[in-house]
């Protein structure tokens, strides 16, 4: 069984326009994954998409194993969502609404109910009506309703969408905890790049319905790194022969290298035993921000290009 | 079946914690016992219990109305608050989320009906205590055999197929468009304007298939027997090929849309 949650060339189409086109990727259990991308670029739409509101118009998307076009009810049972800003009935308490929705799975106990109730410190308000709630008491609403059936995929729009910092803060926490803790494959969607950072592994990001690219976080590990050498073309053969595919660009005097910092440690021993100079090391350090601009403006100037 | 009670109490929770729902019901049996009590001032001399129970069915209409505004809320609501989008994204699935909406409405007029006939039963056994135990029909060289019980109960019942009808255009329209005021409003355009159409129509070819000759089914259980085109099982027959239409209709919608 294939875990986690797959999208496979999935495309969507209404009235032959495009909102998304042929979006592959994977989110496996245990990790955070962040849909990336401004304003009107299809993160939504994939997320409608993954909860089977909107029907896909080619691709597929597997959920634990399950097709979600084939087995609904097998797929979806194992996901929590929040799709856009969360909406109550406003005449219900906060409870009432829990309860609803813990009536729509199998298998919940009202101690669930309780316990999440605790956990997202709702204690103060979760029985007054949802109508004179406001938005960041809504949005905990929206994520205790997501994980009240334990779900091993958990789907998450914009949720520090009107929280405080505070807020933003324990649920951070909470969906780290979760990934790492109890295994969940979390995918939370943002347009603002620091929350990102600070909470996914990965992010893919999305620019005109494509996924644009997919980088890994580098919390320290695999990074770009500029070695300064005497004589880089030598420098090239040794790494080469070592790491095969480290090498990025070579320069007279310096060459790009990905590494980790155990390899880089390893790959500076193999120079110097060389008896090459290796003159400084340096890590480039460039935020999500940067790879971001870089990324939807090569998408842009690519599209330039091909018309 | 555990699970459909379940999806069952939901739509409850939604309904009765409603102030308007509330208001609805209240009014209802105000309505209900004024007509009651106006009906017993210049009616006072039925010739039995009986008959009097049964006239007084036709206070199921104002369950009738509760009805197309209930059937006429219950999806449109849904897609008006947005809640729609958890609702679609459990493992219930559609078909018989919209199964559960419509039998929750059903469910809730029968039980209302109920409400009437047991009303209906006791005040009229204030009244006449004495005519309960006479379970004869006042005319049964008419009637043919039966006893007075049963052809109330045929009576109830047929109302709340009258009921279930008016509720399922209501509810069909609300699947449909999404909007509660479209919903009613044309419902009760067809409810009033329905039956004069099936009078312009007239009974023949195919215009004798139309829905609106056959939505008065109270006539099949009268005291006395009125002579109808239809037989009750031709009438019956429609109205339940019309009301699978109308399901169907729904369903498809329901089912096929895109939710954004
Ligand atoms: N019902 C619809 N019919 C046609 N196009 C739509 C519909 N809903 C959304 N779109 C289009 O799909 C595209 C992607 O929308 P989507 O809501 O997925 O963006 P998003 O990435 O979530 O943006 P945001 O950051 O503003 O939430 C937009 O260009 C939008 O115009
Ligand atoms: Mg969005």
């Amino acid at each position: 069984m294939e875990a986690g949650l797959h999208f496979r060339n999935v495309s969507k189409r209404i009235r032959s326009k495009p909102l998304v086109e042929n979006v592959s990727f994977s989110v496996y259990p245990g990790e955070v994954f962040g849909l990336l991308g401004p304003n009107g670029a299809g993160k939504t739409t994939l997320i409608r998409l993954a909860v089977g509101l909107i029907t896909m118009s080619q691709g597929e998307i597997i959920i634990d194993g399950h097709s979600l076009r084939e087995s609904f009810s097998q797929a979806i049972q194992r996901v929590g969502a929040i799709v856009e800003t969360p909406a109550f009935y406003d005449f219900l308490t906060g409870y009432q609404n829990l309860v609803h929705y813990a009536n729509l799975s199998d298998r919940v106990e009202r101690e669930r109910i309780d316990e999440l109730v605790e956990r997202l410190n709702m204690g103060n308000y979760i029985y007054s009506k949802v109508g004179t709630y406001s938005l960041g008491m809504k949005q905990r609403l929206g994520i205790a309703q997501a994980m009240l059936h334990r779900p091993s995929v958990l789907i998450l729009d914009e949720p520090t969408n009107g929280l405080d910092p505070l807020g933003i803060k324990e649920l951070r926490e909470t969906i780290r905890q979760l990934a790492e803790r109890e295994n969940v494959a979390v995918l939370v969607s943002s347009h603002l790049l620091a929350e990102m950072e600070m909470m996914c592994d990965r992010v893919g990001i999305i620019n005109k319905g494509r996924m644009v690219s997919i980088r890994k976080l580098a919390d320290g590990d695999v990074q770009n790194r500029w070695f300064e050498v005497d004589k880089a073309d030598q420098a090239y053969t040794v790494i080469r022969t070592k790491y095969p595919h480290a090498v990025l660009a070579v320069t007279e005097k310096t060459l790009k290298v990905q590494a980790d910092p155990q390899m880089t440690a390893l790959i500076n021993e193999a120079l110097v035993q060389a008896g090459i100079a290796v003159y400084g090391i340096t890590a480039e350090s460039r935020s999500l921000e940067d790879l971001f601009m870089e990324d939807t403006e090569n998408e842009i100037s690519g599209q330039i290009n091909l018309e | 079946m555990r699970s459909l009670a379940r999806l069952i109490w939901n739509e409850y929770l939604k309904m009765i914690y409603r102030t308007s729902t509330l208001v609805m019901c209240g009014g209802l049996m105000a309505l209900i016992l004024f007509s009651f009590a106006l009906d017993r001032w210049y009616n006072p001399f039925y010739t039995g219990y009986w008959q009097a129970v049964a006239s007084q069915s036709w206070l199921s209409f104002f369950i009738m109305v509760m009805a197309v505004i209930l059937a006429g809320r219950i999806i449109a609501d849904e897609f008006q608050w947005g809640t729609i989008k958890f609702l679609l994204i459990r493992p219930a699935g559609r078909s018989r989320i919209l199964f559960v909406k419509y039998g929750a409405v059903l469910c809730f007029c029968f039980f209302l009906l109920m409400v009437l006939f047991l009303c209906s039963m006791i005040l009229n056994w204030i009244f006449q205590p004495q005519g309960v135990a006479d379970p004869s029909l006042p005319s049964k060289e008419e009637n043919g055999n039966g006893s007075a019980v049963g052809m109330v109960l045929k009576l109830y019942a047929l109302r709340m197929v009258e009921i279930a009808v008016y509720a399922g255009i209501s509810f069909m329209i609300s699947a449909l468009f999404k909007s509660v005021a479209l919903a009613t409003g044309l419902t009760f355009f067809f409810m009033l304007f329905g039956p004069e159409t099936a009078n312009q129509l007239g009974t023949s070819g195919f215009g004798s298939y139309f829905l609106f000759h056959h939505t008065g089914l109270s006539q099949y259980a009268q005291w006395n027997v009125t002579e109808s085109v239809f037989s009750l099982a031709e009438s019956l027959g429609v109205v339940l090929i019309h009301l699978a239409i109308f399901y169907g209709i729904a369903w498809i919608r329901f089912t096929k849309q895109d939710v954004f």
